[in-house]
């Protein structure tokens, strides 16, 4: 349903346009510079910038890809972004679900407020405590960190489903539990379903930022390189490639390839799924 | 009366495994933050001493934290009105595209995917290899060199490079509200006369109203606790004008043996944040449609 | 409640593959029970570049050789001076690791028994003295092994000073004039990193403030103050003068941006760390480039920074066969053949005694080192958030021009301010 300003004037659909086209030569430019570049021996990158290269010249790719260890680094990266959505999928809409279900008992609007607290939390606050937790804990390893992103994504979590299921009708769950439903099952086979919306919003959110997470990692999976996740083999590249910045942009492109495959695979259901969830949020 | 008993047993069980990782991971570690806030402990001795609110006098009287509160305040103003203007305008002009709607929005989204580590490096080596050509060709002295490089601008460009990322999932939201709007009320708009701007005043942005708040809330909170950007860009030079309070709060944990009082910096971060977000909330309530 | 139990069952499988698939990286990790006859040790190595990386790696392959016992897993970090702290902020010290052993945060974790005592070790005696003095502890201890020296220095490009007819100088009118002469010839004389001011601030401070260090570090206790100082005056002065003689986009240049350029041949000299060079030699191999000690208004003030490279310590509570493990390898780097290979490899000059440095063109600058009068880093006299705020207030002078006694009465408030007593 696009119910937008219908007969617009044709002053405003140019402006609209020209500001649209600005915006992708903004977003794209970098991501081009980004692509040519790669591709470059820093000789020829010194000539020209801007320009397209001579020649695809795959050596940077082959030098980065024998380097480290680049393919157990996305491996690392996929697993502890999968393991850590699937505890937000274990635990987010189930709390969510009993204290939206249960605002006016003491115990559930405690809860609430417990858990929404943590929003106005800065990260530096905890940022040590909990790398002394995880070590006593001898959690300094990816399990671990799926752990932690799972109990941190509950503020967030906690904030949009809770709203979301308080704007649901309840006539369906109570006509589920009138011919016999469990509270359990009610959420399973009804709750659930009709939460999805909101629950692959915040799928995506919580992905990306698993994902694309810097700190954590550096101070959780410091012990050993076959830890690392891709920010932190990017970053190091900083350090051992600053010099040769035709390499270090292989690098960024390297970093940026699998998020993006997957994205352009997914990116009609991630824009929908993310706009869907949004409206009633 | 068993039916209830496993009703509320079930409803209980459910929120146990989230209490215990909650409390576990989050809720304690921030009181042991709060707690070390009022010691002298350095970050690597054996032992400390509580020393009560000394770590907070020290703080108020100290320039530098002042200087970094404002370098952050400033931050904050600065991504807050680039990222609701532009998401709005984005939002706005998106919505209203009747060609390649999807595809453009896909490309909008882009920079959402990608981590802030190498999206700063991206716009690092922009702002070393791009700006200082242009600035030679069309002969503009402040352009010489890196903004980066320039107390007066650092600032804001570490600020570009942040909206540049962060105006992508407040677009979608926006959209997401502007298609909340019925679209009986444009037609009945319309045939009252009302001008575009009073539509959008008037229609529009009534409904617009809880979207707002929710972009506001997660902007001021990620202005507030920057550290990535200004971290990896400048590292909050050229003469601390980029020195946020995260790099300090950092910077004085790990590197400077100042660790109670990188607690205490980061409790009166949050002490901000909070009542920010309770007065914005307050008086977003007033108006809008739920 | 069919769908019930298969998705419980679902749940259980993929939390026991996630559990199973970590347990086993962890065991790999940290498990020294595995085989009781092999100990795994983690080596924390701060020092990212590539060559120097590569020098431990082959260093260590050699050691395993020889020790199939022991195997020992290299570790370098981003941001390892951070993650250090962290890891000994939360009691999970690496049984080996390397540190900077001449620097007050690693005193303090001598203080606090963290850190194992060398002292009695017989490589200990195999160590350059000079080099050696720096690093005792506050109980005149040792407890690190130092493995290499570093330096800051002019690196001077050998073919423009040749072609130029420009001789090394050894006074500071005659460095000037050797600057004024490239600017006439249209070469960038000095390219400096105003970006990463720190270290030209340490540098300069060192060759044109003799005993400046000492003044602050009184500044630091309470007892006077820099204003008014004739010889910070002198510094500040020279300072401001080296970059009228640099490069025009001085401010936005970090310290890696200045070694292209300088491994590109666009400046005749830039003042660099001893660990530029290894960056310089990959951006341009055929580079040919020496090094002299900034000088001073004369041969005898003319004083070199120089320090202690990171350096390696272990553990004071690694468990008993990690320590012994650690030990062994220490015994083993320390060795002259070994320290040799290590050097040659990374291009860190070693001071194991019995070994000689690779660069001849280098050379020069370790004979003044070791027979001329050297300072070492600020960071080990004065504490290093003091040293940081200092590149900020000097970064401020030159950015907005303040005047030297300005910048003298800055430099007194910096340190005042953060100063803990």
């Amino acid at each position: 349903m696009n119910v937008s300003i219908r007969k617009e004037g044709l002053g405003w659909r140019i402006l609209r346009n020209i500001i649209l086209l600005i915006g992708i030569i903004i977003i794209l430019g970098p991501m081009y510079l980004v692509i040519i570049n790669s591709f470059k021996t820093l000789e020829e990158a010194g000539k020209g910038f801007f320009s397209f290269p001579k020649a695809l010249n795959f050596s940077n790719y082959a030098e980065l890809l024998s380097k480290g260890n680049y393919w157990r680094v996305v491996w690392n990266t996929a697993l502890i972004t999968v393991g850590s959505v699937f505890i937000v999928l274990v635990i987010n809409p189930t709390v969510s679900y009993a204290i939206a279900r249960n605002r006016h008992k003491k115990y559930y609007k405690f809860l609430y407020l417990y858990i929404l607290l943590g929003l106005f939390v800065p990260f530096q606050v905890i940022m040590l405590p909990l790398t002394k937790i995880m070590t006593n804990m001898n959690l300094l390893n990816p399990f671990g960190l799926i752990l932690l992103y799972g109990a941190l994504s509950l503020t967030r979590g906690v904030f949009l489903l809770v709203n979301y299921i308080e704007g649901m009708p309840t006539e369906i769950e109570e006509a589920a539990r009138i011919d016999g439903c469990s509270t359990f099952q009610i959420y399973y086979l009804v709750t659930l379903r009709l939460i999805m919306p909101m629950l692959v919003t915040l799928i995506i959110m919580d992905s990306l930022w698993f994902w694309n997470d810097f700190m954590l990692p550096l101070l959780i999976l410091n012990k050993a390189k076959e830890f690392w996740t891709l920010p932190l083999f990017q970053y190091n590249f900083k350090t051992e490639y600053s010099f040769n910045y035709t390499m270090a942009f292989t690098s960024y492109l390297m970093a940026m390839l699998p998020i993006i495959v997957i994205y352009a695979a997914g990116q009609k259901y991630i824009i929908a799924g993310l706009t869907e969830g949004a409206i009633k949020g | 009366m068993i039916g209830k008993f496993l009703e509320r047993s079930t409803y209980f069980l459910f929120t146990v495994p989230a209490i215990i990782l909650y409390t576990l991971f989050f809720a304690y570690a921030v009181i042991v933050g709060i707690q070390y806030s009022f010691t002298d402990w350095n970050g690597i001795s054996s032992s400390y001493n509580y020393v009560g609110f000394s770590n907070y006098v020290e703080l108020w009287n100290n320039p530098n934290f002042r200087d970094s509160l404002l370098v952050t305040g400033k931050y904050a103003v600065m991504l807050v009105a680039g990222v609701m203007s532009l998401s709005l305008i984005l939002a706005l002009s998106l919505n209203s595209l009747k060609k390649l709607q999807t595809f453009t929005k896909s490309i909008y989204f882009v920079p959402a995917i990608i981590s802030a580590v190498t999206i700063s490096l991206i716009w690092d080596q922009i702002f070393v290899r791009v700006i200082p050509p242009i600035g030679q060709a069309l002969n503009i002295m402040e352009l010489f060199q890196s903004p980066l490089a320039h107390p007066k601008y650092a600032l804001f460009a570490v600020v570009i490079v942040n909206i540049w990322q962060a105006v992508a999932l407040p677009t979608l939201i926006f959209i997401a509200g502007l298609q909340s709007v019925p679209s009986e009320l444009y037609e009945a708009g319309r045939i009252d006369g009302a001008s575009t701007f009073n539509r959008f005043r008037y229609i529009t942005f009534p409904f617009l109203i809880p979207t707002i708040t929710v972009n506001m809330v997660l902007a001021i909170k990620s202005g507030i606790t920057s550290f990535d950007y200004a971290y990896t860009l400048t590292g909050g030079g050229p003469i601390k004008s980029t020195n946020v309070i995260g790099i300090m709060i950092y910077n004085d944990a790990f590197q400077n043996l100042k660790f109670a009082m990188a607690n205490a910096e980061s409790v009166i971060l949050f002490i901000v944040i909070a009542v920010l977000s309770f007065i914005q909330i307050k008086l977003t309530r007033k108006g809008g449609v739920h | 409640m069919k769908r019930t139990a298969k998705l419980s069952v679902t749940a259980m499988l993929l939390m026991s593959i996630i559990l199973t698939a970590c347990g086993k990286e962890d065991a790999a990790e940290n498990g020294n029970a595995s085989k009781s006859d092999v100990v795994k040790i983690e080596f924390f190595q701060q020092q990212g570049e590539e060559a120097i990386q590569n020098a431990y790696h082959e260093i260590i392959a050699d050691f395993t050789k020889e020790n199939p016992n022991i195997v020992i897993n290299m570790n370098t970090v981003p941001d390892p001076v951070k993650v250090l702290t962290s890891r000994f902020a939360t009691n999970d010290i690496p049984p080996l690791f390397t540190d900077f052993p001449t620097q007050l945060q690693f005193k303090e974790k001598v203080k606090n028994g963290y850190i194992e005592n060398l002292s009695d070790q017989p490589f200990i005696k195999d160590v350059n003295e000079k080099y050696l003095d720096m690093t005792a502890a506050d109980d005149g201890g040792y407890y690190s092994l130092p493995y290499a020296r570093n330096y800051m220095a002019v690196y001077y490009n050998i073919d423009l000073f040749e072609q130029n007819n420009v001789n090394i100088p050894t006074t500071y009118a005659e460095f000037i004039e050797a600057c004024k002469l490239f600017q006439s010839k249209g070469i960038t004389p000095l390219y400096l990193p105003l970006k990463d001011v720190g270290h030209i601030f340490q540098a300069t401070n060192i060759a044109f403030a003799p005993g400046g260090v000492e003044e602050m570090v009184k500044v630091a206790n309470g007892e006077g103050q820099v204003e008014g100082n004739q010889v910070f005056l002198e510094f500040a002065k020279k300072l401001k003068e080296l970059t009228q003689y640099a490069n025009k986009d001085a401010f936005g240049v970090s310290a890696q941006m200045m070694q292209e350029a300088f491994a590109n041949g666009q400046a005749a000299m830039i003042i660099s760390g001893s660990y530029g060079r290894g960056n310089i030699k990959l951006a341009n191999p055929n580079l040919k480039f020496g090094a002299f000690p900034l000088p001073n208004d004369t041969v005898d003030t003319t004083t070199a920074l120089s320090g202690v490279n990171a350096s390696l310590s272990i553990s004071a509570k690694a468990k008993p066969e990690e320590k012994e493990a650690a030990l062994t390898f220490l015994k083993y780097i320390a060795r002259p053949e070994v320290a040799q290979k290590w050097s040659d490899l990374s291009g860190e000059p070693s001071i194991i005694k019995g070994t000689t440095y690779g660069d001849q063109y280098l050379q020069p600058i370790l004979d003044f080192i070791d027979n001329g009068r050297v300072h070492d880093w600020m960071s080990s006299t004065l504490q290093s958030a003091i040293v940081t705020e200092l590149y900020s207030t000097t970064q401020g002078y030159l950015i907005n021009n303040e005047t030297p006694e300005q910048y003298l009465k800055n430099i007194d408030e910096t340190i005042k301010l953060n100063a803990v007593k």
